[in-house]
């Protein structure tokens, strides 16, 4: 079971692509992992889930957490290239209404920026 | 269950032989023709099942065998999970607050509150001193 989390930055937001699968074998390390990069000093992210293949709900773990770190440090996320499959998840377990998702990463540059002013 | 198309797998109660074993079953539902989008619960509802089983089932650290059998009816995919744990029925989990604010969300009972909504029947039974929980995916095209 294998995931990968890469960083890198758009016209300064600091974007996180996660791509693989996590369920219960690799949620844990998944979430230490993410939340590390998380303290980097910014309040603005997107999550770009292009290559995110399959997730459980204890990835939805993952997610939470982040979430809770990004608003304590009153900042704000997005979500970008959502599977349906992924997408189906969120919508059961009420998730969809409360992330936000774009549907490409350029919407979700001009979503962060918008909530960034 | 006919005989004869059936997929019987026994895994170790370890999480990470969940993966594995959801492909299988993955591939099983495939080589049958399921739509994908069904294909794809039926391997999420495997994996919270299992994960489930393995997290709460078993009270000692000794390796037990947990047997999972799919087959086909007319109209329905059947996925059986057995295993020699403490009696235990995920299906009294209490069910999660989904409107819960998102700081306040709790990820517990998430799991087979997914499988109750992505299948199409879940039931649990103690036989002989195993738990047996069957699921039932519909496997009818649908418009």
């Amino acid at each position: 079971m294998k995931y990968e989390l890469k960083v890198y930055k758009i016209e300064n937001f600091t974007v996180i692509n996660i791509s693989g699968k996590i369920d219960s074998s690799n949620s844990e390390e998944a979430e230490a992992e993410l939340n590390l990069m998380l303290e980097n000093n910014d309040r603005y992210y997107i999550l770009d889930l292009c290559g995110l293949e399959y997730i459980s709900s204890a990835g939805l773990r993952v997610f939470l957490s982040a979430s809770k770190k990004i608003k304590n440090n009153k900042g704000n996320f997005v979500f970008c290239s959502v599977s349906e499959e992924i997408k189906e998840v969120f919508d059961i377990t009420g998730l969809l209404h409360v992330f936000t998702l774009c549907e490409t990463l350029d919407g979700a540059v001009e979503k962060i920026k918008s909530m960034a002013l | 269950m006919k005989s004869g198309e059936n997929l019987i797998v026994k895994i170790k109660n370890d999480i990470g032989a969940i993966a594995e074993l959801r492909e299988k079953v993955g591939a099983f539902c495939a080589a049958n023709k399921m739509p994908l989008k069904s294909v794809n619960n039926v391997k999420l509802a495997v994996d919270e099942i299992l994960t489930n089983v393995i997290s709460y089932a078993f009270k000692d650290r000794d390796t037990h065998e947990i047997i999972v059998r799919a087959g086909l009816s007319q109209s329905f995919l059947h996925i059986e999970i057995e295993d020699d744990g403490w009696q235990f029925n995920p299906l009294r989990l209490p069910e999660p607050d989904i409107e819960k604010p998102l700081e306040e969300r709790q990820i517990g009972g998430l799991g087979v509150y997914l499988v109750r909504k992505i299948m199409d029947g879940v039931e649990y039974r103690r036989e002989n001193e195993k738990n047996i929980l069957i699921m039932k995916k519909n496997i009818a095209i649908m418009q």
